[in-house]
């Protein structure tokens, strides 16, 4: 008995809903005016947020590559240039961790074997080898490495100290470890020790 | 004294000359500026800045009239530069008049007083505000100054000429290098010629009876030796290349070759700086210390004027000072001390430089003070462990004074921040001897102690003898070696355990260089030996080398910022063919020696020659690799040459006998697989063991290999040395 009724109640309802889906296509399925102003305050919000966090002065821009199949990081402000390590020239009477001597454009730098320094194995053997300079205003050297992965930044307060289990040597050279598992290297500090240079006393 | 002065006063004329010269036209330019396009805050700063200047220079060689003169003109200028005084044209007028007069006295021309005290009061005048009537009469113009003949450079600017003169020097030897290479080549290309003549008469019968073939043999036949003749073609048109090349080659090389020995020689003459300049700012110094010590003193000068070459100077200034240094702290004694001894209370330390020949010259530094303490050096040197009491008593006083140069003994009671560490004069010694000198010490007690350097008067070009050992290549100064010797192994006999060898006489101590230097050195092939003898401060002693590579002119460089001072080691330098080689120190290989227990040289008759160990070949490219796999070869006790890539393996293969061959498999120009085949596809090298070491390791891989005809297969991920070497033994 109510069922023309309930027909056209029904076809009333359809209709409602069709003008309402063509009222929202020609507004281009736009959000309510203050739910749209909201949304906006909530990402404004966010991305002050964001930046705040990301000042430069927390952030740390790094060369990372790997040696011996570990990752490590070094701040790229400390590394002159990457160069494919050729050939090297052995040197008698130095310690184990000087590897040797290259030419670079007509000066002579010694390059340091971090796998010596840091006793990490000397096995695992790497088809090609990359020297990587490091400079600052007294003192030069490169470091033997096995491949140079690239260029990122990381932030200071996500480095987390050395795990305890790393050796004395090795802790002494290092600014933390990221969350990538890779090894950040104070390059100031390798730069700057009197330890790591040679002046044979005789 | 008073002719020092004299002298003194011309030097300080002749610099004021070239400072002046240089400070007017600076200034002739700013007022030509001024005159067109009014002045700039910059350059009226700047004006006044050169007359101020000018002004000085004027006041201390005294000339007066210059000096009053430009003390006026600035004050004029520095009204101007104050801003209480407005630039007019009057004034500039001025200014240019005024420089007319300070170049015409600068140019030596006869003062006018009058004109003179009339500008210095129009100056003033001007300065306080007042106007002013430019003089009518123009004043001459000075004659046009000459050319200036010299120019005044910084030393740092020669620094630079230095280093590239250097960088040439090393082209030279790179061109020179590669001019050889070449002649090898063109020669190489020789032999084809007589070989051609020798097949020419077979290649014309096999002509002449191709007639008789079938046709088809015929053509065949004819197409191979067509072939033929197009490759001879090609043949001599590369021939004939070689000779162009190597005659370009030889040609390039000659030319820098001149150039940089022209340049080396201009260099050198450029590069003479008087004697003063080393010791510019020394008196001030010894007056410091001396005051900081209590103690009073003069420091004579003399000989200043000698020339000598920069980088003499420079090696030597810090020296200098360590010996003024020492003079001051331990030589000279306080007033009161030397009142006691009846001597003058002001010591007396005197510089002299001397010139002993045409190319070397003498610094002496000499105290008046209480001399070395023998005694108690003797006493240090024992306390040290360096003697026993007997010998400490046995030493002559010449000897015992010796005891100066070495490290770790000083004399000085107390470590004062002047002296007393100990390594001063060791120190001292070191760098004379860098630089081809030598250094003589004399002291007599309650006298004082005069220092003798004798030293080249410039720095010509080094040489070196270039060895090669353990598979290394060092170069050894030439300065120090004095015969190179190749004698029968049994010249070498052991005296108390100790080899040594007679020559000339003298019975010389023997020890092998990679004895001396700590490396791993191989057995000795064919019962010579090759000797070096070296002399260092007088000592002659003999290294025993594996090879002499030649002599040749090197430039030295220094180990890098890391390496400060390596022990045995002088520098580093680059051969022409660019490989990079350590220079020996000879003063420390000595010393080294000295403290060298074990020698090979010791059983080495007992071992004979004809110990062979096994000689294994490694074929690797990557050089890590390949120096790891010597390294644990060689510690097994195998002999081990290496190859870079598969046909230098193959060349080596061909020439020398081997006992196993170790390949890694991807290698450039030919791999290890093909490399393996070759192998067992020759006649004499078919049962030579092979081991392939890969990287590569699918089941296809290791079939491939063994199917090439390896004899083992190792996977380099799974790589330990036990395996390699448990394969080795397996097969050889």
């Amino acid at each position: 008995m109510a069922e023309p009724m309930n027909d056209d109640a029904r076809w009333s309802q359809v209709h409602e809903r069709l003008a309402e889906f063509e009222r929202r296509l020609l507004d281009g399925f736009a959000m309510a005016p203050e739910q749209w102003a909201a949304r906006l305050r909530e990402r404004t919000r966010q991305w002050a947020c964001a930046e705040q966090a990301e000042a430069p002065q927390d952030q740390l821009e790094v060369l990372t590559f790997s040696l011996s199949n570990e990752l490590y990081a070094i701040g790229s402000e400390h590394v002159a240039q990457v160069l494919p390590l050729n050939q090297y020239t052995p040197l008698p009477n130095t310690p184990a961790y000087v590897l040797g001597i290259v030419n670079v454009r007509g000066r002579i730098v010694s390059v340091l074997d971090l796998r010596v320094l840091f006793e990490l194995p000397i096995g695992g053997l790497a088809e090609r080898s990359f020297l990587l300079i490091l400079h600052s205003a007294e003192m030069e050297f490169g470091l033997l490495i096995d491949r140079v992965l690239g260029v990122a930044q990381i932030r200071r307060t996500a480095l987390q100290g050395g795990p305890a289990n790393l050796s004395g040597v090795r802790a002494n050279y290092l600014l933390g470890v990221t969350s990538e598992q890779s090894t950040v290297l104070d390059g100031a500090r390798l730069l700057g020790d009197p330890n790591l240079r040679v002046l044979a006393d005789d | 004294m008073s002719l020092d002065r004299k002298a003194l006063q011309q030097q300080l004329l002749a610099s004021f000359r070239v400072e002046a010269q240089e400070r007017l036209g600076v200034l002739a330019d700013g007022l030509a500026s001024w005159r067109e396009e009014g002045a700039s805050r910059e350059s009226i700063e700047s004006l006044f800045r050169e007359v101020h200047s000018l002004k000085g220079a004027a006041r201390a060689v005294g000339l007066l009239p210059i000096e009053q003169l430009c003390h006026a003109w600035e004050s004029l200028l520095g009204a101007v530069r104050a801003g209480t005084l407005e630039l007019t044209l009057v004034r500039v007028e001025l200014c240019r008049y005024a420089l007319r007069v300070v170049q015409k006295l600068h140019a030596g021309q006869p003062a006018d007083a009058e004109e003179q005290a009339q500008l210095i009061e129009d100056l003033e005048a001007a300065a306080q505000g007042a106007a002013i009537r430019l003089p009518e009469r123009v004043a001459a113009i000075p004659a046009v100054p000459a050319e200036p003949g010299t120019l005044r450079v910084s030393a740092g600017r020669l620094d630079a000429l230095l280093f590239h003169s250097e960088a040439l020097l090393q082209h030279k030897l790179e061109a020179r290098a590669h001019a050889r290479l070449l002649g090898e080549h063109r020669a190489a290309c020789e032999p084809q010629r007589g070989h051609r003549l020798l097949a020419g008469g077979a290649l014309q019968r096999l002509r002449e009876s191709a007639q008789a073939l079938p046709t088809a043999s015929q053509d065949a036949l004819k197409a191979l030796l067509d072939h033929l003749d197009w490759s001879q073609a090609q043949m001599d048109r590369l021939h004939f290349e070689a000779i162009h090349l190597e005659k370009a080659g030889k040609h390039l090389a000659q030319s820098l070759a001149q150039l940089s020995e022209s340049l080396a020689e201009e260099l050198q003459s450029v590069l003479l700086l008087a004697g003063s300049s080393l010791v510019e700012g020394l008196p001030a110094m010894v007056q410091d210390l001396a005051s900081q010590a209590g103690k009073r003193v003069t420091l004579q000068v003399r000989g200043a004027s000698l020339q000598v070459d920069k980088r003499i100077l420079d090696e030597l200034r810090s020296p200098l000072t360590h010996l003024l240094r020492n003079a001051v702290d331990h030589g000279l004694e306080t007033p009161g001390q030397r009142a006691a001894c009846g001597k003058p209370e002001v010591g007396l330390i005197q510089l002299e430089l001397i010139q002993e020949s045409a190319d070397r010259f003498e610094l002496r530094v000499q105290d008046d003070g209480r001399g070395l303490d023998l005694a108690q050096l003797k006493a240090k040197a024992v306390a040290a462990g360096m003697l026993s009491e007997e010998q400490a008593q046995a030493l002559s006083a010449a000897e015992a004074s010796k005891l100066v140069f070495t490290s770790g003994l000083s004399t000085s009671a107390l470590l004062t921040d002047l002296s007393g560490r100990g390594l001063g004069m060791a120190i001292v010694q070191e760098s004379v001897e860098r630089i081809g000198g030598r250094i003589e010490l004399e002291s007599a007690p309650g006298q004082g102690v005069c220092i003798h350097l004798h030293l080249p008067l410039n720095l010509s070009t080094f040489r070196a003898v270039i060895v090669r050992n353990a598979e290394r290549t060092f170069a050894v100064p030439a300065l120090a070696v004095e015969r190179c010797l190749r004698l029968p192994a049994d010249a070498v006999k052991n005296q108390e355990n100790r080899p040594t060898l007679v020559f000339e006489g003298e019975v010389l101590p023997v020890w092998a260089l990679a004895d001396v230097l700590g490396l791993t050195s191989q057995a000795r092939g064919d019962g010579y030996l090759t000797l070096l003898l070296l002399k260092v401060r007088g000592t002659r002693f003999v290294l025993l080398v594996e090879e002499l590579l030649g002599d040749q002119e090197i430039t030295v460089k220094n180990l890098g910022r890391q390496l400060l001072r390596v022990r045995n080691l002088l520098g580093a330098t680059v051969l022409g063919d660019g490989q990079l080689v350590p220079i020996l120190h000879p003063g420390d290989l000595y010393r080294s020696a000295l403290a060298t227990t074990a020698s090979t040289l010791v059983q080495a008759p007992a071992n004979g020659p004809d110990v062979r160990s096994q000689r294994l070949l490694i074929a690797e490219d990557s050089f890590t690799s390949r120096g790891l796999l010597k390294a644990i070869l060689e510690g097994a006790g195998y002999q081990v040459a290496t190859a870079s890539d598969g046909l230098e393996a193959w060349n080596a293969l061909k020439q020398g006998p081997f006992d196993l061959l170790v390949s890694d498999v991807e290698m450039p120009r030919m791999d290890g697989f093909s490399l393996t085949s070759r192998i067992r596809a020759d006649r004499e090298l078919t049962q030579l063991p092979v081991v392939l070491v890969t990287a590569l390791h699918t089941a296809e891989d290791r079939a491939r290999g063994l199917q090439a005809g390896a004899n083992a297969y190792l996977v380099k991920s799974g790589f330990e040395q036990d395996s390699l070497l448990d394969a080795i033994r397996r097969l050889i």
